[in-house]
């Protein structure tokens, strides 16, 4: 396996005043005998500016418009990376919206989001039957006077050995309660600030990789210092064959589409990568919510019976052709 | 099993009054180690003739291959199984997809508790309006079960409780 090694990047500053288009490369040496490697750099430094940074024929990203406007503050800058070599290319570099990632770091409302993703969903199980529901337990044990003994009226009175449980668990419990719109959006910009703020944020152009071997992600990940865990997001759920091959394959690793994207996952991975489509398409959705006028409403739960049947209800107590009328034939 | 057996014969061991201890079965783990040598001298005894000592005495505790019965070793829950990795995937669906689905509708149970929070009372009343025909039918000790409770709850949360109870 081939080791890179960065010595020098050189880097231009990109300020969003200025607009001139920058060619943004790092200079990258190899040791030979490299797979999947970046381009051979040049042996010697250049002196020329556009021999030490030779114009690659993909286009660039520089900029990025943002949807609403951003007066309060300034827009995050993010690189957008490529994921077909080890070390990839610097694609551009883009504006990230500050409601979205520049948010402050709510722990509060995480926590908040996390405790109701956990706790929504959760069903409670155990039953302890009472003194009514157990066996046995009618007839008083012995007489109430006399006998020296305790009164006592039942042996599976909650007193006694293998009797019954007082106010135990009662059945199926759901412990079920909805979260508004709002705090679960505030939730999602608040783990997106705080992934963005500890460099837990990788921006890439698509998930398009040229093997499915997992040990291909391995040695990217290792090499671009990507956390023990990563969760991948692209834009839909039909994602390149290669990498949900070496995703599934290795363990910590998860992909997901943009829909997926929760609080819990966020926080649960170390490194969260989005793709172009996908960081619009999140972007857009919570920029929505913030800007939104809608009220928000209490959930309701209109669930029926009825909504569960399966097959029609059938008549079975009252033949229809007895019940209707005479003259249609 | 070790014997240490009297310097005189067994046959003149009959007569005599002093008799010495026989380990018929071993008092301490100590003397099973590889070197053990049996002591020449006289081992004082025997104390409580005929009594046989059942019990371990002294030493480290014997294995005998039976391994002592202990909690079962700590495991920690493995955390990264595809369950637990995609914990709670799609609970923003109604926000970050189209707005068609709902978080609730990917909820799974028993039918008339999902997004149903309540006291055991409504449970089980909405429990029979979805179950009742069925267990009528098929669980008639379940069914006047649960008919009993509702009856019991009701008085209980209206006659006797106090305002903050739980449940």
């Amino acid at each position: 396996m081939a080791l890179a090694k960065l010595i020098g990047s050189i880097l231009k500053s990109v300020s969003h005043q200025h607009q001139s288009k920058i060619f943004l490369t790092t200079t990258v040496r190899l040791q030979q005998n490299a797979e999947f490697s970046d381009t051979q750099g040049p042996s010697e430094p250049a002196e020329d500016l556009e021999t030490a940074f030779p114009a690659l024929e993909t286009p660039r990203m520089t900029s990025r418009t943002l949807r609403f406007p951003v007066d309060h503050t300034y827009p995050r800058l993010s690189w957008v990376e490529s994921m077909d070599t080890y070390e990839g290319t610097k694609l551009g570099m883009i504006d990230l919206h500050p409601d979205v990632f520049a948010i402050y770091p709510r722990i509060d409302v995480l926590h908040k989001n996390v405790h109701w993703q956990k706790m929504y969903r959760h069903i409670d199980y155990n039953f302890e039957p009472s003194r009514a529901e157990m066996p046995g337990g009618g007839r008083k044990p012995w007489p109430q006077k006399g006998t020296g003994r305790a009164r006592h009226g039942s042996c599976r009175s909650p007193l006694w050995i293998q009797g019954a449980k007082a106010h135990g668990p009662r059945g199926p419990k759901s412990y079920f309660y909805m979260l508004s719109r709002y705090d679960r959006a505030l939730g999602l910009r608040a783990a997106l600030s705080c992934k963005y703020a500890q460099n837990d944020l990788v921006i890439v152009d698509s998930f398009d990789i040229p093997t499915s071997e997992p040990e291909y992600l391995q040695e990217l990940t290792d090499v671009r210092f990507w956390g023990y865990s990563v969760l991948f997001v692209d834009d839909t759920d039909v994602m390149p064959e290669n990498i949900a091959v070496s995703v599934s394959q290795i363990r910590g690793f998860n992909i997901l589409p943009a829909y997926g994207l929760n609080v819990f996952s966020m926080l649960k991975h170390e490194t969260l990568v989005l793709t172009l489509a996908a960081l619009e398409r999140i972007e857009g959705k919570l920029l929505d919510e913030v800007h939104t006028t809608h009220r928000q409403e209490k959930f309701v739960n209109t669930l029926r019976p009825e909504d569960f049947r399966k097959h029609p209800k059938q008549d079975t107590t009252m033949l229809k052709s007895f019940s209707a009328p005479i003259g249609n034939n | 099993i070790m014997s240490c057996s009297s310097s005189s014969d067994s046959s003149d061991s009959r007569g005599k009054l002093t008799t010495y201890k026989l380990e018929s079965r071993i008092a301490t783990r100590d003397n099973n180690f590889e070197h053990y040598t049996p002591s020449p001298y006289k081992t004082p005894g025997p104390r409580r003739y005929g009594h046989v000592i059942t019990y371990e005495k002294g030493g480290l505790l014997p294995r005998d291959g039976i391994p002592i019965r202990n909690l079962p070793q700590y495991r920690p829950k493995d955390t990264w199984t595809k369950k637990e990795a995609l914990f709670g995937q799609n609970d923003y669906i109604d926000i970050l997809g189209d707005g068609d689905v709902h978080p609730v509708d990917l909820l799974t149970g028993p039918r008339w508790l999902i997004a149903f929070k309540a006291n055991e009372r409504d449970r089980l009343i909405r429990k029979m309006e979805w179950e009742g025909p069925r267990l009528k039918t098929f669980y008639p000790t379940e069914y006047n079960r649960i008919e009993k409770r509702i009856r019991f709850l009701t008085k209980l949360y209206n006659l006797k409780r106090c305002k903050k109870s739980r449940d």
